[in-house]
């Protein structure tokens, strides 16, 4: 498990398909990819509406099987994780963040939080400290008592990577994270989410139709019609690398 | 945190909730403490008389739900015995009494006064010594409000209630007591006695009497010791009523389990959305289990709360209206009851968990 940690490879994706089987047709929604993603990248899937993106990043988390191809996880065939591994590694090295937050409305903030290091083997004075660190990481210790039905769309979604900073994820997977959310409050979670891929060397893939991620990505993956169609590496991320 | 939040979420679906399984812990309380107050009333006649052995007519085993008639002159023959202390007759009868120009029906029992057959315990007034006094059971006297000194009538004949008893509720009848020559004066048969109460002489062989009995009038007797006596009638009230009430509180459980199986289901319906994000961030299926299991609990304890609650206020209010009906629950009852609530919670939270793993992770992806 630690030559894994020390491996800068998080997700390797090749020659990965995907086919959606009904009664009367076949959806064919991932053609041959292959993507790789490393720590301390922020990685842009970049299309449109139904372009396989979100495909994409459920095979990356283990919820979806590829009808061929290989992915490997923290430097492991995923196939070869049981179901219980997969799910300790979602709650110990993965982060998520959605669109639409999903953010649970009966707790307060500090415990939506809190909720996703109770499922990792965490003592409790460790979750505690845990949780207040990631409350401050994102600016919203002064919410924590509050609960999410009482917060604009900007704090719901900082709770969610509040949420998803908490466990020190070394993968961080958001889908379409900036589509609910205005101009301002789309840069700050974008600046966020490049913060802890740039300066706690994680990695971060997200999906999304926002042009305005590119300016900040690390490398861009253009995707259409379940396919990748270019890969671009900013003049910036470039330079810094 | 999060389970006691959704609890409180919906107030007024929790009341409800905790109302409805609480009315059926109520139902099954009732249920046990009827059969309990039953149960004492119909044989604490028998367990509070004195005697170490019951004479009954041949093929009879009870007085519950059976006949038996003997002449009292077998009573002077069986007493030849020596080691015989003392004998009396007692004659039962279902009589029908006039209270207030209201008809009633009793279990009259007419005893030898100063001899055992007697209430088993008066709580007012005094025993019966003259052939036109009566002594009534509690909730027979509650029932019809009669107090002593008041008349009642047994056919053109006024009896002056002079004491009332306890432990002589049998539910679908009442004991009512008179002196054995007025019970024999109704049927006018002056010589006529149900069964007879045989106490022996200190260290006596009982079963040795038992056979002399039998040998001086031999296919007349069915004999019983005491504690045999007593699980002959036990057995019989059990016989009439046990399954009756089995059946109901298997019904009151049934419901039980499947309001709280209703309940939970739609719990985790409604917070399907939930459930699919925990899965999602990696929550073991222990946990989800457990959220479900825990508010199953819950709600069977705090409705088993409000059940107790409400079960004696209930009873106060049914033994007002309906005084013969006795029930009869202690702290040892309420332990069972609590228990056999947990256990159906814990079916119904098993049974509602398959919902959670019908509940899939890739619902929360967009």
């Amino acid at each position: 498990m630690n030559r894994e940690n020390d491996n800068q490879n998080v997700v390797d994706l090749k020659n990965i398909s995907k086919v959606y089987e009904s009664n009367t047709n076949k959806t064919g929604a991932l053609t041959d990819v292959n993507f790789s993603a490393n720590k301390g990248e922020l990685l842009l899937l970049l299309g449109p509406s139904g372009s396989g993106k979100t495909t994409m990043l459920t095979i990356i988390a283990g919820f979806n099987c590829p009808t061929s191809g290989k992915v490997d996880l923290f430097g492991k065939n995923i196939e070869k994780y049981s179901q219980s591994e997969l799910q300790l590694i979602r709650a110990e090295k993965i982060g998520f963040i959605f669109q639409s937050f999903l953010l649970i409305d009966a707790l307060t903030v500090y415990e939506n939080v809190e909720l996703v290091l109770r499922f990792s083997k965490r003592n409790r004075s460790n979750i505690k400290e845990q949780t207040r660190e990631a409350l401050n990481k994102v600016g919203i210790s002064h919410l924590a008592d509050k609960t999410p039905l009482e917060l604009s769309h900007g704090e719901k979604q900082r709770t969610a990577i509040a949420r998803a900073f908490a466990n020190n994820a070394d993968l961080l997977i958001a889908d379409e994270p900036t589509a609910s959310l205005e101009t301002q409050q789309g840069k700050e979670i974008i600046m966020l989410l490049h913060s802890y891929a740039n300066e706690f060397n994680k990695c971060v893939i997200v999906a999304s139709h926002d042009l305005r991620l590119k300016a900040l990505a690390d490398k861009i993956f253009y995707i259409e019609n379940g396919i990748i169609t270019k890969t671009e590496i900013p003049l910036r991320a470039n330079n810094n690398g | 945190m999060y389970l006691l939040r959704i609890l409180i979420a919906q107030p007024l679906r929790l009341i409800l909730t905790l109302l409805g399984i609480a009315l059926c812990i109520v139902l099954i309380m009732f249920i046990l403490g009827v059969y309990n107050g039953v149960a004492e009333g119909s044989v604490e006649y028998i367990r509070k008389t004195k005697a170490d052995l019951w004479v009954l007519q041949a093929n009879s085993n009870n007085i519950l739900r059976g006949t038996s008639l003997l002449p009292a002159v077998y009573l002077e023959v069986i007493k030849t015995d020596t080691m015989i202390k003392s004998a009396t007759s007692v004659l039962l009868l279902m009589t029908n009494v006039k209270v207030y120009g209201t008809n009633a029906t009793v279990l009259l029992t007419g005893y030898v006064p100063g001899s055992e057959g007697g209430p088993p315990k008066i709580t007012q007034g005094r025993e019966v010594i003259n052939n036109n006094e009566i002594v009534l059971d509690k909730s027979f006297s509650a029932k019809y409000k009669i107090t002593i000194g008041d008349e009642i009538l047994i056919k053109e004949d006024t009896l002056k209630v002079i004491g009332i008893s306890s432990g002589t509720n049998a539910f679908v009848t009442q004991y009512a007591f008179v002196t054995l020559e007025y019970a024999q004066s109704i049927i006018e048969l002056p010589g006529l006695a149900s069964f007879f109460i045989i106490n022996c002489n200190t260290g006596s062989n009982l079963s040795a009497i038992e056979e002399n009995i039998k040998n001086k009038l031999p296919g007349r007797f069915s004999i019983y010791q005491h504690q045999k006596f007593l699980k002959n009638n036990i057995a019989e009230m059990e016989a009439g009523i046990l399954p009756l009430f089995f059946a109901i509180v298997v019904i009151g459980g049934v419901v039980l389990a499947i309001i709280l199986s209703l309940i939970l289901s739609v719990n985790i319906l409604e917070r399907r959305k939930d459930f699919a994000v925990m899965k999602v961030l990696g929550s073991p299926k222990s946990f989800l289990y457990s959220l479900i299991i825990f508010q199953s609990l819950v709600l069977a304890l705090l409705s088993e709360l409000l059940g107790v609650l409400l079960f004696f206020s209930l009873v106060k209010l049914i033994e007002n209206i309906s005084p013969e009906v006795t029930a009869i629950i202690n702290f040892e009852h309420i332990i069972y009851i609590t228990i056999a609530a947990c256990i159906i919670s814990l079916l119904s939270a098993i049974f509602s968990c398959r919902r959670i793993r019908k509940i899939y992770p890739l619902e929360v992806f967009s």
